[in-house]
This record gives structure tokens, sequence and C-alpha cells, in this order.
């Protein structure tokens, strides 16, 4: 038990306010994990390395989890890694079954989270070996995965593919930042916008108002009916037990994986986890059409995921000293403040500062769990808050998340709402709003994979030779396109038996 | 795998991938109109109609009620973030006034409760945010 | 409808009218003071040396110094339009470098903006490669180019990296005039990509730092990740400030070996190329001389305190203060120096 040589009282208070805070930004939708440990880094100049590090890890395992409560209360992701949550968490909790959705997602988020904390602690340094054989390609084939599951994920096939390309045709408008290597050249934008679009959109503007202006001008065009969120009464449908886990050891394991892997890529945003990890859960699922009604399956894959990232996106921070997401990359800033270097040697060379990172990960998961199961009782009441009550406090909290969004910008909350705009009229006209936002957050690291894979190669062919692991992937890719393809045409398939059985 | 060679000048580089996404979206929305065709002339047929049908059943005043509000909401918060800077109190201020008017528009039927349930939640709620947000964290607020 | 909500106005004003009555105004600067930042990273540098800085402006002046790290442009838009020094803008040699390159965003610092007092200096920036590479130094490279061997630099386009590899090229081209075309560039971004070309043999120098590659140049020559330096930049002066330990096992006297003059980047055949990554405030062209002076001021007795140079140390940075006029003087020139490597490489 050397691991618990160093804790003291004061890391375990730490962690326990870390996670609390963190559940609290990761809940407001626009503001994350990364916001919360960057406002509350100037707190760890006055401690030491292992009382800073207890804060901001009980600040990301908060940020990560705090997510999945608006996704399944009120149908907005409460950071990017939870849009997948509201796809079934959202139709559980009008069902009546607000509190069991919260309470599986809590448990799946647990199980990623240690999950991802023992693959970290056993494996980091094997893994960002296999890590570094990522390189430029194999990334750009893995988020070309990972856009293929927009087919996947879309009502009908055609809508959710031009929604998912327009999705990444909006991503790149601004300039080709030149901090992922591009020539800082502006394009799809017309010259008189050049000022306020130099950046272009930025995403949780984007997704705050695509999915929370959106739901409300639906409402306000229907005149905010005044019954709640709930169509039941909580309490209704079935209640939370553990054996709803039963027999969904393999999803959760799986899950974790993804999440893990996801996180362990540096420049594969951590959003893409629980998006694979819901997609492969659909394609293996024993009922793929009953997932995206309200399946607990679906709550499961998706935030075992996403709490699986944490573990993961730590493993190239402590072991290449590149951070893995952008919450870890945060969180370098701490330990270059305490004068702590990461790298390929900080784990031998800091073994001190490696365990407690380690205790104090369990432990935040730990914390996060007893905190959120036992909250849940008041929480889950925000939906049956009336809306003419509830609708106002939400617009106020996304424009002060969009206009937080990145520091301080009022351009981000003329984002928020122009989506939220874009979102209501694309809905009429047939546009989907999961497989755009995916579009929208991969779309920028594949350009820059595809066309840096170019520069360096000079060819196409690289995408097909350049490693075992880029054949795999295209097999993957294949999969994936002929599964989304078989499925629209038995979807066609029934249309037609309907139609004609009419 | 000669006709596979690409070079890309890097001065144009920032075109290449916007122009390979922009044809096959073009080419995904043509697809798109032919695929749903009959839709798109069964809908233009009944165009008229349903057009009427979506204004009659559009509730204009809570609609465009709450765009208006929003637009005034971050366009004079923006205003007021000049007169008092790096304060959030032009945040504090617009939010309660936006809150109150928004809720007053929601509700159906304005007892006195509820109008008064919908005044405290707008003066309370943006104060709590306000108050964790500028004064505990630190953020910058309008 | 219309009663309550004249109510809250009613009620909103008071309270702001009690708000607002308790700042001061006799000081040029109070209550609360933003400070952008040209970068939208909190992890990195920029936001590193401002926080140290606005932590100790803070203190100083009983404000509240808030750092905000919105990019490039959003700093720039946000100092253009607030004069009343209620929000200031931080960033290093980028600002002026950005307009030299013609980058979207950037203007001509020194005629848009007023330049404020220099406060610290990242002397990190290293050219690595791999350890088992044929080049064992800067020289070798130099020499590889002068023979013929391609060599391929990665670096960050657009910035700082830019001018470190004009230098370079300019090197090969004063010594060996013609040989230059041999060094080419691998344009990329982050620190992991960088790092990334170099572990697929994609590039055999990469723009690194000493704080992230220190312990890749420690590891066995036989290990993929294996790198070592060629060359800091930085000037030797600058280096010796640090602190002795220098940063992980590399020692502040193993540092300055790949420093001039112990390594030769020359610059016209006699003088050798140096260049320090400072960081500086940036003012809007109209703030009132009194609030420049009074931030000069209020700077220059932080940095005579000597509390602010141990922190700046601690995390591998070097104190530099100079006032705004003399630190407007030193920037310019340079830009001046670093525009004809660019152009030069053009």
């Amino acid at each position: 038990m050397e691991l618990l040589v160093d804790v003291t009282p004061l890391m375990l208070v730490l962690v326990a306010f870390g996670v609390i805070i963190g559940i609290v930004f990761g809940a407001i939708p626009g503001m994350t994990a990364t916001m919360a440990v960057a406002v509350c880094l100037p707190m760890t100049y006055g401690l030491d390395l292992d009382t800073s590090l207890a804060l901001l890890l009980g600040l990301y395992v908060g940020g990560i989890s705090g997510g999945l409560v608006p996704a399944i209360l009120i149908n907005i992701p409460g950071t990017p890694s939870s849009i997948t949550t509201t796809f079934d968490g959202h139709p559980m909790a009008q069902k009546g079954e607000a509190e069991r959705a919260l309470k599986i997602g809590i448990v799946a988020s647990l199980f990623g989270g240690l999950f991802s904390a023992l693959v970290l602690f056993f494996f980091a340094p094997a893994l960002a070996d296999v890590a570094i054989k990522f390189s430029y390609v194999e990334k750009f084939l893995i988020i070309f995965f990972a856009l293929t599951i927009i087919a996947s994920l879309s009502k009908r096939l055609i809508n959710g593919a031009v929604s998912g390309v327009l999705g990444i045709w909006v991503s790149l408008i601004g300039t080709y930042d030149i901090n992922n290597g591009g020539n800082g050249d502006i394009r799809l934008v017309p010259g008189f916008l050049e000022d306020q679009l130099i950046n272009g959109f930025s995403l949780l503007p984007v997704l705050i108002g695509l999915f929370g202006l959106t739901v409300i001008l639906e409402e306000a065009a229907k005149g905010v009916p005044p019954e709640p969120i709930a169509r039941f009464k909580l309490g209704g449908g079935t209640p939370f037990r553990f054996s709803v886990f039963k027999g969904h050891l393999g999803t959760l394991t799986r899950a974790s994986a993804i999440g893990t892997f996801v996180g362990l890529l540096p420049g594969i945003g951590g959003s893409a986890a629980s998006v694979l990890a819901y997609v492969q859960q659909k394609n293996l699922s024993k009922h793929p059409e009953r997932l995206g009604t309200g399946e607990p399956e679906g709550v499961i894959a998706s935030e075992s995921a996403n709490n699986g990232l944490t573990g993961g996106a730590l493993i190239p921070l402590v072991s290449l000293g590149i951070p893995g997401d952008s919450t870890t990359a945060v969180m370098i800033g701490a330990f270059t403040l305490q004068g702590l270097q990461l790298g390929p040697l900080f784990i031998g060379e800091h073994l001190e500062a490696w365990h407690t990172i380690m205790v104090n990960l369990v432990f935040a998961n730990i914390v996060m769990f007893a905190v959120m199961f036992f909250a849940i009782r008041y929480v889950v009441k925000v939906i049956q808050v009336p809306k003419y009550l509830l609708y106002p406090i939400i617009l106020m909290m996304c424009v002060v998340g969009a206009f937080s969004a990145n520091s301080g910008i009022m351009f981000d909350v003329w984002t928020f709402f122009l989506f939220g705009l874009f979102g209501y009229y694309g809905h009429k006209i047939g546009l989907e709003s999961a497989p755009f936002i995916i579009g929208f957050i991969l779309g920028k690291d594949a350009e820059v994979y595809f066309v840096k894979s170019i520069e360096s190669y000079g060819s196409l062919s690289i995408f097909f030779t350049k490693s075992p692991i880029a054949v795999g992937l295209w097999v993957l890719i294949a999969l994936s396109l002929g599964y989304a393809f078989y499925q629209a045409w038995r979807n066609v398939q029934r249309g037609a038996a309907e139609e004609g059985g009419k | 795998m000669e006709f596979l060679r690409v070079t890309i000048d890097f001065d144009q580089s920032h075109l290449f991938f916007p122009r390979i996404v922009g044809w096959v979206l073009v080419v995904l929305l043509c697809l798109a109109l032919v695929a749903r065709r009959r839709e798109l002339v069964r809908a233009a047929a009944g165009l008229r109609g349903s057009l009427g049908a979506a204004i009659e059943s559009l509730d204009l005043k809570t609609f465009g009620g709450t765009i208006g509000l929003l637009i005034a909401y971050i366009v004079v918060m923006d205003r007021l973030s000049d007169v008092w800077p790096n304060t959030g109190l032009s945040f504090l201020v617009c939010s309660m006034v936006f809150m109150a008017s928004l809720s007053l528009l929601y509700l159906h039927d304005r007892t006195r409760r509820k109008v008064a349930l919908a005044i405290v939640c707008a003066v309370l709620a943006p104060f709590v945010v306000w108050y964790a947000l500028a004064k505990l964290f630190f953020l910058t607020l309008p | 409808m219309k009663k309550p909500l004249l109510g809250m106005c009613v009620v909103a004003a008071t309270a702001l009218g009690l708000v607002s009555a308790a700042g001061a105004a006799d000081k040029p600067i109070s209550g609360n003071l933003r400070i952008v930042i040209g970068s939208s990273s909190t992890g990195g540098d920029t936001y590193q040396n401002a926080a140290i800085i606005a932590d100790e402006l803070s203190r100083h002046l009983d404000i509240n110094a808030k750092v905000d790290a919105v990019g490039v442009s959003a700093a720039f838009q946000a100092v253009s339009r607030v004069k009343d020094g209620s929000t200031i803008m931080f960033f290093h040699d980028q600002s002026y470098l950005g307009h030299l390159l013609g980058l979207k965003g950037y203007q001509d610092l020194f005629t848009a903006y007023t330049v404020g007092p220099t406060v610290s200096i990242n002397p990190g920036d290293a050219f690595v490669g791999a350890k088992d590479s044929k080049y064992k130094t800067i020289e070798d490279v130099i020499q590889g180019a002068a023979k013929g061997e391609r060599i391929r630099v990665a670096i960050q386009p657009g910035g700082v990296s830019e001018v470190y590899y004009g230098a370079l090229n300019n090197a090969i081209k004063v010594r060996y005039p013609g040989k230059e075309a041999n060094l080419v560039t691998v344009k990329t971004g982050s620190q992991g990509d960088k790092n990334q070309l170099l572990f697929d043999r994609q590039a055999e120098v990469i723009h690194g730092s000493v704080q992230a590659n220190e312990q890749y140049t420690r590891l066995p020559a036989e290990d993929q990740k294996a790198m070592r330096f060629y060359w800091l930049p930085a000037r030797q002066a600058t280096i010796a400030q640090a602190n002795p330990e220098g940063m992980g096992a590399t020692s502040r006297e193993d540092l300055l070996k790949f420093t001039s003059p112990n390594v030769h980047v020359t610059l016209d055949g006699k003088q050798d190329f140096t260049f320090d990554k400072e960081f500086f405030f940036i003012y809007n062209k109209e703030m009132d001389p009194k609030v420049v002076a009074y931030l000069d001021k209020a700077l220059g007795e932080i940095f005579a305190k000597g509390e602010v140079q141990k922190k700046l140390k601690q995390s591998f940075f070097i104190p530099n203060f100079q006032p705004s006029k003399q630190a407007e003087a030193y920037l310019m020139k340079k830009a001046a120096q670093s525009k004809k490597l660019i152009d030069a490489t053009r």
C-alpha cells in the first residue's frame, strides 16, 4: 500500500471540491471541463504539487461527468462529448425515467473512469509507444472512420450525409490556422465579414445554439405549451436497478476501451470517443432499431466512453509530454508552474507525483459517483420546473456559456444565436443536428491530417499503403459504410412494403 | 500509382480541402434532390396549403418575441459592457430584464403568484450566476 | 406586464449605483483589468507569463487583473476597441512577425498600437533532431546542406519559427551561396505533430523547445523517440540568467553549449544570429499616456522588488523588464532584423 502513503486530508477535500465544481461546469451548457481547469488554475499557484493535482484531477473528472445531466434532462449536451448521451438519455427522461437514465449514466461513467485509470497505471508507457505509431495518415483515417458514423446516425441516409458534409464545410470557414500548420489564409468568407469570421465559428457556441436554442425556438413556435418536459410523472416507467448492466459488461468494457484509445491519440478531439462508442454499440446491438428511442445501452456506451477518455488523455501527457485532449493541455501549465516537466522520463523520475496522480484520479471517480448518485434525486426535479421559468434560465446560461467559451467574446454569443436559428429552419428542410455537429467537430482535424499527409508523401496511395494500421482502418471504414447502406436499404424495403400493404 | 500523385502548393493549401468538401456537398445535394424528387413535387403542390398551415400554427407572438428579446438582450448587453467594463454588471442587469420579459412572454395564465415567481427567479438566477462566475471564479462577463 | 418590469429596472439601477460608486476614480487603473493574450491556449507560455505578471500587478496595484486567452485576432480587436486602459494585451514577437509575414488579422504593431513594456523571455526555443541522425550538431546540418543533402525542417508557419528557419537558411546562403535551397520546410502545428514527424523520420530537424524535448534528449539512442539538441537561438546572456539547474537533468552549463558563440548560425559571416522570444504588453493607440506611465512605473516597482524574477525563473522564463519607450525601440530593431531574414528566404 505504498501508494497511499502521501494522501493528506487536504488532498481529499480538494478532490471533492474539484469534482463538485467540475460537475457544475460540465452541467452548464457551453462550459466544459477545460474551462473548469482553466479558471481554477490560478488557485493552484498557492498550492504544492500534490494538492494542486488533486484539485485539477477532481475538476477534470467532474467536468467530463457533469455533461450528462443536461443531456438527459433537457436534451442539451453539457459538453461536446455528451452529444450521444442525448440520443437515448433524453427519450428515457421523457418517458419518466430521468432518474434511471442519470443513474445508468453515472454508473457507466464510474466504470469508464476506473477502467481508463487502470489502463493508465499499468500500460501508460507501452501505450504511448502505440500512440506514436499513428502519424498524420492514420489519424486522418480514424477521423474518416468517425465521419462515416454520420451515416449510421442519420434518420434518413441522404439527409444525414448532406448535414454531415455541410457540418464539415461550415467548420472550415475562417483561416486555415497556422497553429495547425496551415498557411493562415482565409477562405469561405465574404470580404466584408473577414474581421468577424477570421477564426470561423467555435464549437461550443455552435453546439449549444444547435441543441439549446433550436429546441426553445421550436417550443416558442408552438407558443410554449405549459406542460413540463417529462411527459409522464417522475418515477414512472422502470425504476433503476443495477441489473440493467447485466449482459452489458461487454458494452461497458468496449466503450471504455474506445474512450481510452481516443484519449490516447493526441490531436483527435475527445468528443469523437463517445460518438465512436455509440455507433459501434448500434452496429453490434441486438436491437439496433431501438437505439435512439430510450435504450439504456445507448447511455451506457456513450457515458463509459466519455469518462474512459480521462485516463486515456493522461497517457500521452505523462509519457510523452503531449496532451491527449484540450483539458490535459491546460494541465501542462499547472505542471510547469510547479517546476515539473512532463515527458518520456516523467514516470520514472517523479514516481511520487505519478502515484499522486493515480490516487487522485481513482478517488476523483469515486467521489464523482458518490456526489452525483445521491444528488440525482434533487437535480432531476429540474424537468418538473415549468417552462416559463426553465427556458429563460437555460437561455441565460447558454448566453453566458457561449460568451465564456473563448474567455469572453461577444461574437460567440451571436454564433450561438445564428446556429439556433439555423437549427430551427434546418430541421424544417430535413437537416439533422447530430450528423451536422459531428461533421463540424471533426472537419478541421480531418482537413489538417488529410492535407498534411499529402504534403508529406505527395500521393494519395499513402492512405492505403502507409501501414497495417491504415489497412485495418480501411476495413473498419468499409464495414461501417456497408452497414449504413444495408440499413438504409432495409428501411426503404420496409417503407415500400408498408406502402404496398396500404 | 502515378495517377494518385498530388502536390499541394502551400500558399494555396487553404483551398485544397474546402474545394473537395464543397464538391462532395454539391454532389450529395443533387443526389438528395433526385432521391426526394417525389416528395418535393408533392411538397411544391401542397406548398401553398402547408405554408398557410405552418404560418397559422406558428405562434408569431411567442416565436418573434423570443427572437426579438434575444437580439435586444445581446445588443444591449454588449453596449452596456462598455459603460461598466470588466465588471459583469451589464450581464447582471440585462439578464434580469431579459429573463423577466421572457418568463412573462411564456406565461399563459398570469396569476399574481406565477408572475411573482417569475420575477423572483429573474432576479435571483442572474445574481447567483454573476456572483459565482464573476466574483468567485473571476470569469470575464459582459 | 409593464409594471413589474419597471420595478425590476429600478431595483437593478439602485443596485448598480451602489456597486459602481464603490470604485475609486483617482488612479488611472482601478477595479478590474482585463489582459487579453494573443493565444487561445491556457496551457502555453504566453498564458503562464501573463498570469505571473497579472498576479503581481493585482497585488501591487490592488486591482483584479484577469488574463483571458482569447486568441490573436480577438485580442487585437478587443484592445483596438477599448481606449481607457481597462483592457490591455499581452503577447510575444508573433505580434509584429505576423504582419511581416502578411498574415490575416495583423496590422503593423508599431503604427496601429502602442507598445508597452517588455517583461520576460522564454529562452527555451530549440532546434532538435533525432539522436541516431547522422547530423550531430547544427554545423553538421549546415555542412549536409552544403553537400547537397535535402534537409527537412519542421516549423510552424507564420511566426517566430519561421524567423529561426530563415536564419538557418540565411547562414547556409552566406557561407555556401545557392546551397540554401537544400534546406526545406515541413509546415506543421503542435509540439506533438512536430515530435511525430521526427519519430516518423519525416523531418531531420524540428523546432522544439527545451521544456518539451529535454527528457527526449536523455533517452537511449536506440529508442525511436530519442532526440538531441542542435541549437538554442536565445542569446547566451539570456540563458546565463537561468537557474543553474537548467531544465530537468540538463544544467544551465549544458544548455549554454547550444547557444552562440558555442554554435554558430551566422547572420552575415561575422556575427551570429540570436533571438529571444520576448513577452510584452500592447496598448490601444489612443490610450492615455498617463496610463502608460502608470503601468511602466508599477512594473518597474514590481521588478525592483525582485520577487517576480524568482517566480519567472522557477518556470524557466527569464525576466527582462524594459519600460515602454525602451521596449518599443528594442522591438523595432528586432523587427527590422527579422524582416531582412524573412525577405531573404522568400
